[in-house]
């Protein structure tokens, strides 16, 4: 049995993309905020 | 270092080797002793897989380098979630049902045992000299800025690190890596909040944002196409892309970790952590640069931040060179703290006109500092023959040394031992595995009890941990080596990559297709990285992956056996 409940991996990529996507972004306003 | 830095120090060094020599549960099997029995929980994996990854010159030279060129660092790690997720739907399942301990066992089950024998002893010979270089980085600046001696620096780091992964195996690994991933994590925290309360007064953490911005600190994203530059945004999407799955997904050092999880979905999961965690972890220990920047704006820094460089200097005929820099040097500091205090206090207004211009001054008072910075590092390498010296790795651990609190000292130092200590120990843990799996089982003695199996898997991690010791010594004299290791690491990576792409991805692939393509594609990164060495070694990876995939199908189309419906079963395609 696994620890971890299992859920559609297609779900799981499109959250990692999205967070992945948002992290890019912050950085991205934070170097035009800031510069 | 005062005694408290020292019991703290000592209390981490006891706490990690005596929690790792008693993960002894199930090591009396060879697949307890480097798998775990394949029972280890998914947060625990994915920790290990990070604090393998993290090294100690991970996190003094990005400290470095936050200070030195700000943000654009963390672009190299953009196409790390997009490998973890193809790892996690390729490799994972593959490796996890093939019941492989070693990636390149499973080449054998795929192709044949001359691919598997190739790419494991390329393997050893790169990572057995990596693991050297590993143990020598952190240990040179240590004995630097500390003043110790090198040779008990590289043994204080090696003999510990070989103590638990010896005796635990790899549950001592990745129990020991947990724990290690908290003390980097309260080491960083607590740099970064000494940092903020030592900013002056009347100047906030946005107010110092803003002054590290204007000279381009802050810019973590360049979306301008350039082979050359190694820190773009497409460098990291592409050239990193093919880097991290070839270190995910090829490297038995990181391989091991997720073989150790109790199910494909936690070896996903434990893979998926980095996925989510690794860029913002690297953004937080850029951001320590920067703050380090920034604090060294308000108290003056050193001219440089390698004292038997400068020390070189100091003592020999370049002496008032570099006495009359250091006034200059002083000056320029001062001009610039004005102008820091400058533009901090025009920010707090509202006069657009006044910020623009409090931005230019500071930006020409930084610039100064620079070239007076440039000057010194080349009076260095005139009077030391260093010709690639530069003091970016020694600008954090100066900081800490000298301006940090008692006994926060010796957290920061226990913070880069256990860097360094987490990556070596599975380093010798996955040295040992492809030993014996991959070598010893498989030719010299395929039938033995598992006693006799865990006598060689324990004197396998010694021999691999004191060589990496006696590597260490040598590589800290020798700063060429250090690079010639890690270009022989880029000529692998891209090209073993490749081979599992011609595993994984098609049926058709032959083993004499898989091995031509090895050794093309090594072939080519190595004409490319010579003949055009101004290409950033990050595409050289993808070099790899497309020479051995052209080449290795080209051969196999051409090779008359196709594999066998056996094969194809085992392999699990």
């Amino acid at each position: 049995m696994s620890d971890v409940p299992e859920r559609p991996f297609s779900h799981t990529a499109i959250r990692v993309l999205l967070v992945e996507a948002l992290v890019i972004a912050l950085l991205w306003l934070s170097g035009r905020h800031f510069g | 270092m005062h005694l408290l830095d020292w019991l703290v120090v000592g209390a981490y060094l006891v706490w990690v080797v005596s929690d790792g020599i008693r993960r002894t549960r199930g090591t009396d099997k060879v697949e307890g002793y480097f798998l775990a029995h394949r029972s280890l929980p998914w947060w625990a994996v994915g920790l290990s897989v990070m604090a393998t990854q993290l090294s100690a010159i991970t996190l003094v030279g990005t400290t470095g380098q936050g200070y030195r060129d700000g943000m654009r660092f963390v672009q190299f790690y953009f196409g790390l979630p997009i490998a973890m997720l193809i790892l996690s739907v390729t490799v994972v399942p593959f490796f996890y049902r093939a019941k492989v301990y070693t990636a390149y066992e499973y080449l054998e089950k795929r192709f044949d045992a001359k691919t598997r024998t190739l790419t494991s002893a390329l393997f050893l010979l790169s990572r057995g000299l990596q693991c050297g270089v590993i143990i020598a980085a952190p240990a040179v600046i240590l004995s630097i800025v500390l003043g110790w001696n090198l040779t008990l620096t590289v043994l204080a780091i090696g003999l510990p690190t070989v103590l638990y992964t010896m005796v635990g195996g790899v549950q001592a690994v990745t129990w020991t890596d947990v724990k290690q991933m908290a003390v980097i994590v309260a080491g960083i925290g607590a740099a970064v909040v000494m940092l903020v309360a030592g900013l002056p007064e009347n100047v906030g953490v946005t107010h110092a944002l803003h002054v590290a911005g204007t000279v381009g600190l802050m810019q973590s994203v360049d979306f301008s196409f350039n082979l050359e530059d190694t820190y773009t945004f497409w460098s990291g999407m592409i050239g990193g892309l093919f880097l991290m799955l070839s270190y995910f997904g090829c490297d038995q050092s990181q391989v091991q970790r997720y073989l150790t999880a109790k199910s494909v979905e936690a070896g996903r999961q434990s893979l998926l952590m980095s996925a989510y965690a690794k860029i913002p972890l690297q953004a937080l220990i850029l951001l320590t640069g920067v703050f380090v920047f920034v604090y060294y704006l308000f108290v003056t820094p050193p001219m440089l931040f390698n004292p038997v460089h400068e020390e070189a200097v100091r003592s020999g005929p370049l002496e008032d060179r570099y006495a009359a820099l250091e006034r200059e040097f002083e000056a320029a500091v001062a001009a610039r703290r004005e102008a820091a205090y400058a533009l901090a206090a025009t920010q707090r207004m509202n006069d657009e006109d006044a910020i623009a211009l409090a931005r230019h001054r500071f930006g020409v008072a930084e610039g100064r500092v620079r070239v007076i910075r440039r000057h010194a590092a080349e009076l260095v390498r005139e009077a030391t023959g260093d010709r690639g010296y530069n003091d970016v790795n020694y600008v954090f651990p100066t900081f800490v040394t000298t301006q940090l609190p008692v006994g926060l000292v010796g957290l920061i130092i226990a913070a880069i031992f256990a860097a360094a200590m987490s990556s070596i120990a599975a380093e010798l843990n996955s040295l040992s595995t492809a030993t014996l799996i991959d070598f010893y089982r498989r030719y010299v003695k395929p039938v033995a009890s598992e006693r006799h199996y865990l006598a060689v898997s324990w004197t396998a991690t010694a021999i691999w941990g004191l060589l990496a010791c006696v590597i260490a010594v040598f590589a800290a004299n020798l700063g060429s080596l250090i690079e010639v290791v890690n270009r022989f690491g880029s000529f692998f990576y891209g090209s073993l990559l490749g081979v599992f792409v011609l595993a994984i991805g098609t049926k058709r692939a032959t083993g004499t297709g898989a091995f031509v393509g090895l050794i093309a594609g090594m072939s080519a990164v190595a004409w490319v990285a010579f003949s055009y060495p101004q290409i950033s070694f990050l595409w050289h990876n993808v070099v790899g992956v497309v020479v051995v995939t052209v080449v290795g199908m080209a051969v196999s189309l051409v090779t008359p056996a196709r594999p066998t419906p056996e094969v194809v079963r085992r392999a699990g395609l």
